[in-house]
């Protein structure tokens, strides 16, 4: 070791530390922060560049419009992931269909799958008998006039999630065979008001009613 | 409003305790960024008021690596005359310029803010000692080591091998 460069220690450490300065961009940056504090609605560009403001701006985010956002950040994040999850929520509910909606899709599915009957008979209290395992029994619609209606038979069937009837009836009038259902009500229809509901689903015509104190849907084909 | 000339006084006190440069001005960054949202019309010495915080948040983030050294028992034997601890001082040694950064390489935190507050800011042991709130003879104690340490330094050509227990 070459003893004519040693030098107090102290005035070494002087040295050493006196050599290190934040650079011209990091007191700019520095500067700025403090200024922005001091006046936040001041412009950023007034006491730096428009790049370090750029830089500034791509730092601070939220910041920059709300000082204290790193204070309450989590709350900020949370609140918005579940104001977002009540939009999916609201959005889809919405957008679901309505009970009397998704009814009239079921009678026209069931009346597409054309299942065969499982008591053949013309007479409503042979079927009636049959189909024992109802909540209720069937009956003769009054919206159908008996001489153009015969009755061919009938099975059970599903109505959103219930057991219902399915019967088969054809008219007199055209020979066209029509699907009649009946099951219990269901208290969706009966507050829509509406004492008939009609529509066109995937080619079949639907239509359902309230009678009795049942649902009762017709479905036929064009 | 801190001005360049503070900024810096403060960045090489934030390298004093990290040794490492990029570090520092992330701890200054942040220390400034919290200072600025805090009531300052209280606070006598902004200077001295974001030391105490630089030295905080240092502690935080280097928690783990245990900030706080114990004293060697051995040392403090070594050294309990109180008229030795009165005459115990580091200014005669001599190091060499090129020398200073690796030197500062092999000592911990607390030794290097130690060395910055007494050659740079030129406080005394009994001012270091109040500012960082530990007796004055754990003070006088580390400074024993890190004489011993230089001294081991100027006797041998390999600074890197200096980590020598006290």
């Amino acid at each position: 070791m070459n003893n004519s460069n040693l030098k107090s220690i102290d005035g070494a450490l002087k040295d050493h530390y006196a050599s290190k300065s934040l650079s011209d961009k990091q007191l700019d940056y520095l500067i700025a922060m403090q200024e922005m504090a001091l006046a936040p609605q001041a412009s950023v560009e007034t006491s730096v560049g428009p790049q370090q403001a750029t830089e500034i701006d791509s730092k601070s985010g939220l910041s920059r419009f709300l000082p204290d956002f790193r204070g309450y950040r989590s709350a900020f994040y949370a609140t918005a992931c579940m104001l977002a999850v009540c939009l999916v929520v609201t959005f889809s509910l919405i957008n679901q269909p309505t009970l009397s909606q998704r009814i009239m899709d079921e009678i026209a599915y069931n009346h597409k799958q054309d299942m065969p009957i499982e008591i053949e008979s013309n007479s409503v209290d042979d079927v009636r008998k049959y189909l024992n395992k109802l909540s209720f029994p069937i009956i003769s619609p009054s919206a159908l006039v008996k001489a153009n209606w015969q009755l061919l038979g009938g099975r059970y069937c599903s109505i959103n999630g219930k057991l219902a009837a399915q019967l088969k009836i054809k008219n007199l009038e055209n020979n066209n065979i029509y699907t009649l259902y009946q099951a219990a009500s269901e208290s969706g229809i009966e507050k829509s008001g509406a004492t008939r509901l009609t529509g066109m689903i995937d080619g079949i015509d639907v239509s359902i009613w309230r009678e009795k104190g049942l649902l009762l849907g017709l479905a036929s084909s064009p | 409003m801190l001005d360049k000339e503070q900024l810096n006084q403060l960045y090489r006190f934030a390298i004093s305790l990290t040794n490492n440069e990029d570090q520092s001005y992330d701890l200054l960054q942040s220390c400034v960024e919290k200072y600025l949202k805090v009531d300052a019309s209280d606070i006598e010495s902004p200077i001295a008021y974001l030391k105490r915080m630089i030295r905080n948040e240092f502690i935080d983030q280097t928690r783990k690596k245990r900030f706080y050294q114990d004293v060697d028992p051995d040392a403090l034997d070594r050294i309990s005359d109180e008229n030795s601890l009165n005459e115990l001082t580091i200014e005669d040694v001599f190091v060499q310029q090129s020398e200073v950064a690796a030197l500062l390489g092999t000592m911990q935190a607390e030794e290097r803010e130690l060395l910055y507050l007494w050659a740079v800011e030129e406080y005394t042991i009994a001012e270091i000692a109040e500012i960082k709130q530990v007796p004055r003879g754990t003070l006088l104690s580390k400074i024993h080591r890190l004489k011993k340490r230089v001294q081991l330094q100027q006797d041998s050509d390999n600074v890197l091998n200096l980590r020598v227990k006290s």
